[in-house]
Formats: C-alpha cells, structure tokens, sequence
C-alpha cells in the first residue's frame, strides 16, 4: 500500500518545496503509522518508536531537497527511519499498555490472557532476531511488503530479502516452538 | 545461487507469502499432496507466521503528527533566526575581509607609493595627516571602503588577496586594530586603483617583514611605521641581515627619531646603505641620533657622498665624537666626502685624532680646511692613494696636534 503512492508522495514533495510546507503534513499523515510501527518493531519500546518516527520525519522534513522523485518516498523516508533506530540508544524493551491496543477478538478471560502472553512471546522473539532478519520480519508481517519491494527499501538483492526471510522464521520458530505446536 | 536449503523450502516460504507464480502453486501442491511431513510442516509455519501477523499494527501515538509538525515549525523559525545571525556573522566577516583589505592596500600604498616625506617639505604634513587619521579613526571601518568601487571588488576577488588573507602572519598583522588604526586611509578606494598596490602585495620583502614579529609590532608603532614606509627600507627588507637589524628594539627606538630617518631616508638613496646606516644607529643609538638633529649635518647628509658614510662602518662611529660631527657641519668638507677615498681617509683613526686636535678644529672653524678640502687639487690628492695613506698615519695626525 505504501509503495502505490509514489506519484502522490512527489506531488506533496514538489509543494513542500516550492513553499508550502503544509503539504508534509500529508506525508507525515500518510506514513506516520506504517513508520511508528516499523521503529517499535525494530526497538521495542513506545517512547523510542515515537523519537524515532518523529525524528524521522524531522529529518526528511530538512532533507527533502535531497530526495530523488525517481524513488519510492517510502524507499527514502524508511532509510532515514532504520538510521534514526540504530542509531537511537535504546530503552529497555518494555510491555506497553498502548501495544495491547490492537483488536484481540478472543472469546473469554483465558484466551484473551493467552493471546497476550502469545503475543509479548512474539515480540520478543522479534526483538531477539539480529536487525538484518528483525528487518525483513518487520518489513513483510508489519508493512506488508513484497520481496521486491523489500528488495528496494532495504537496498539488497530480492535473494537475500528471502533468504534472511527463510532464517529469521527458521529462528523465530525455534524461540516460539511452544506456541506453534499447541 | 539458490538461498534455500531445498528447493520445496524456497516454494514452503512462497507459498507462506503468496509470491508464487502459477507454476511454482502446481508443484508445491504436487509436494503437499505426496508429502504428510510436508503438509505438517507447512502448517506449522503457517501457525508461525499467523502469530506474528497477530501482534499487529500499534495504534499511533495520538499526538505524534502535531508533535511531529510542532517540531518542524519550531526548527524552521530556529533556522530562520540562526540564518540572519549567519547572514550578520558572514556580513560582518566580509566587513572583516574589506578592512583587512583596505588594511593591506593601505600598508602596501604606504609602503610603497606614499614613501617616505623628503627632508623639509611634508614630514610634518603626512604625520600630521596621520595622527589624524589616527585620532579620528582608532578602527577601520567597512565604510571605509566603497564596496560599489570595480577596483576594491577585483582586488577583493584576485589571487593576491586570497594569499594574502591565507597568510596567517598577514591576517595577524591587519587585524591588529591598531595597525589598522594607524593605516586607515580614506583615500584608499583611488590608491586601490592603482595596479602597483596588487603588484606590491606579492612583494617578498613585505611577506618577510609581516612574518616577523618583532617587524608586526614595530610596524604598529606611528614613527617607526613611517620609517619603514621609505622605498630604500623595503627594498632592504630583502635581506635577510636586515630583517634581523630592524627586528632590534634598539634600531626600532632609533628610527623614531627623527633625525635619524631623516638621515636615512637620504642614505637609502644608495641601495643597501640603509641597512648599514640602521646597523650603525642600533651601534650607536644615542649618540647619532642626538647629532643627526643637528640641522646642518642633516644637510650635510643630504646627499649621496653621506649615505655613502653612514654606509661605512667605521665612520658612523665617529658620530660619537663632537669634534667629528662638528667638522661634518662644514658643507664644504661634507662635499669633500663625496668619495670613497675621501670617506675612507675620514674614517681612519688618524684622521679622527687629527680632527679632533685644536689645530684641525681651528682649520675647520675658519673655513680653511673646508676650502682645502673643497680645492680640486685636493679632490685630486685624495684620489691618490698614497696620500691618503699619508693622511691617515698618525704623523700626520701629530703634525695637525703640533
């Protein structure tokens, strides 16, 4: 879905520089929640994916006159997120009452509970991954690209987007092999 | 080269991810349908991937777009202050540049168009103009320069003025502020007109001198400042004997006088005899200096015959004999020192005593031995060699005595 606004993403970028800086305002509500999704993914904790997706855009902001419009805006402002986590010092990874946000559709108080547990195990597995397979884990289950489209934002071959694919599950499997075989 | 261990394990995580083509579909179900282990394993996966799909999105922090444009408004009204400041700060650097600039032309204008002011006639006009300009502009200013003027804009942008401001000695020196006190000029927007104050920029002599210290400091200073202004001085600057002479407290304190750079002025005529001259002044600082006030021997020395003298060792040491000087005051034995031979015959110990008798002295009060000195014939016995000799043994000397 983020990769089908490309004409759109240029078009606010054309208005931003030509001076009307109201325009991000669409870029930053486009991708605000693809990208603060991607940075809690990759760290852990919701105050550094909150910095991280706001500096983020903070930067992109001052940057933007350095984007190639040849190039998928999210391709570009995703380089500048992945930078802001490694390089962001991070918090400890810490159970976040804002994560529980998502819908959980369980029927009763054990399942509901369950399904938690089930799911603070996942994102710790995430975490546990090295970022190279955190990365493509993320990207597919979370942004909901393709090979291809991974291929271009993370700059590898569509080769190694599977094959970091195939070992990060390899990997994760193992860590959630109690969970998968229930 | 394939990624996957096998290859039913490359068509497993296609299908996982719904990136298979028509073809690959039909054989992995052909897999699946002949496979239990495979069909188990691959819902295992599934189960896997199911999970992790679970986790799902994370609702947006609610202020996360505001903060974020909040954030960005806050850095552009910060970038606008921290560009005027900028702007101001480049302003005032190129204000910086313009009076280094019109600093260095002045230096180079009084260096070397302006010169020295000859004996009698505009010394106490230029110092005058000077002290002035000093009063009236303890700092340069960039309206000091006109920045519309094509000549400042091209001197401005010429390689001469890029090494010049690359020259960490020149900048110290130009930005001393009461150098540039004393170099301001206000008519250095024509003066930077003139080709020779480029020209005079690369000079070597000027490169040397503000690579000395004691020069830089020396150059601050209003009366030594105008002594160095002299065409002669610079050109001896070359030197590196006379680099390390004018670096003297000792000549530095001599050249202010007056008389002195007078003198000097005179001598530099001749190329070379101001180094010489500055030595003999640091030699005999006082003394010369109090006898090169005298009027007369100023005169005396205004010429090409006295450069010569202040230029011979040995006899600028007389400047400390009375008698010495007091026989130089006579225009007609000062003229007799037009020579070599004459000035070395002077210079001798002998004749200094014999100067210095009463009988010499009476010669020269009455005009005698100015005349004698002054006859052809002789101008012509002083050519002589010999008699020369003669005049410089200490028979001679006691014959005068006598």
């Amino acid at each position: 879905m983020y990769f089908d606004q490309s004409a759109e993403d240029g078009a606010a970028v054309k208005r931003c520089l030509d001076g009307e800086p109201a325009a991000f305002e669409v870029l930053v509500g486009r991708y605000q929640q693809i990208m603060f999704n991607v940075a809690l993914r990759m760290l852990g904790n919701y105050e550094d994916a909150r910095d991280a997706a706001q500096n983020t855009f903070v930067k992109a902001y001052e940057k933007l006159g350095t984007y190639d419009p040849e190039r998928r805006f999210f391709s570009w402002i995703y380089r500048i997120l992945m930078n802001e986590c490694l390089n962001l010092r991070r918090r400890p990874a810490t159970e976040q009452l804002a994560d529980t946000g998502a819908a959980v559709a369980d029927s009763s108080e054990v399942d509901v509970v369950e399904a938690a547990e089930r799911k603070r195990d996942v994102r710790q597995a995430i975490l546990s991954l090295s970022p190279a397979y955190r990365e493509v884990i993320v990207l597919r289950h979370f942004a909901a690209l393709s090979y291809e489209q991974m291929s271009e934002a993370i700059g590898v071959p569509t080769k190694t987007v599977k094959s970091r694919l195939h070992t990060a599950r390899q990997q994760l499997a193992g860590e959630l092999a109690g969970w998968m075989h229930r | 080269m394939n990624p996957f261990p096998t290859r039913n394990d490359e068509l497993l995580q296609a299908a996982l991810d719904g990136e298979m083509s028509p073809e690959e579909r039909i054989e992995f179900e052909q897999w699946l349908e002949g496979d239990a282990r495979a069909r188990e394993r691959f819902e295992s996966m599934q189960r896997l991937t199911s999970m992790v799909d679970d986790v799902g999105l994370v609702a947006v922090p609610p202020d996360l777009a505001a903060a974020t444009v909040r954030e960005i408004s806050l850095r552009k009204a910060r970038d606008v202050r921290n560009e005027g400041s900028a702007r101001g700060g480049r302003a005032m650097a190129r204000k910086t540049m313009i009076g280094l600039a019109a600093a260095a032309a002045v230096v180079l204008v009084t260096f070397s168009i302006t010169g020295y002011p000859p004996i009698g006639q505009g010394t106490e006009g230029t110092i005058g103009q000077a002290n002035r300009y000093q009063s009236a502009q303890p700092q340069l200013s960039a309206s000091d320069v006109k920045l519309g003027e094509t000549a400042v804009q091209e001197f401005l942008q010429s390689d001469v003025f890029d090494r010049l401001m690359k020259d960490e000695n020149a900048r110290k020196l130009l930005a001393d502020s009461s150098v540039r006190a004393m170099l301001a000029d206000g008519a250095l927007t024509q003066l930077l007109k003139d080709q020779g104050v480029a020209r005079a920029l690369d000079d070597d002599a000027i490169k040397r001198m503000m690579a000395n210290e004691a020069l830089r400091r020396a150059v601050a200073d209003d009366a030594v400042g105008r002594a160095f202004a002299d065409d002669a001085v610079r050109q001896a600057l070359s030197d590196d004997a006379a680099m390390r002479l004018l670096s003297d407290p000792a000549v530095q304190r001599a050249l202010k006088d007056q008389g002195v750079a007078r003198a000097l002025n005179n001598a530099a005529r001749v190329q070379g005899a101001s180094v010489e001259a500055a030595k003999k002044a640091a030699n005999n600082d006082v003394a010369m200096a109090r006898a090169l006030k005298e009027p007369a021997l100023v005169n005396a020395l205004g010429n090409d015959a006295a450069a010569r003298i202040l230029a011979h060792d040995a006899l600028a040491q007389r400047f400390a004999d009375p008698a010495f000087v007091a026989a130089l005051k006579d225009r007609a034995i000062s003229s007799a020192l037009r020579t070599e031979a004459a000035a070395r015959v002077f210079s001798a110990d002998a004749l200094r005593k014999a100067i210095s008798a009463d009988a010499m002295q009476q010669a020269v009060s009455t005009g005698l031995l100015g005349r004698a000195m002054t006859s052809e014939a002789m101008s012509r016995a002083l050519q002589q060699e010999a008699f020369a000799r003669a005049l410089m043994t200490p028979r001679f000397a006691a014959a005068v005595g006598n």
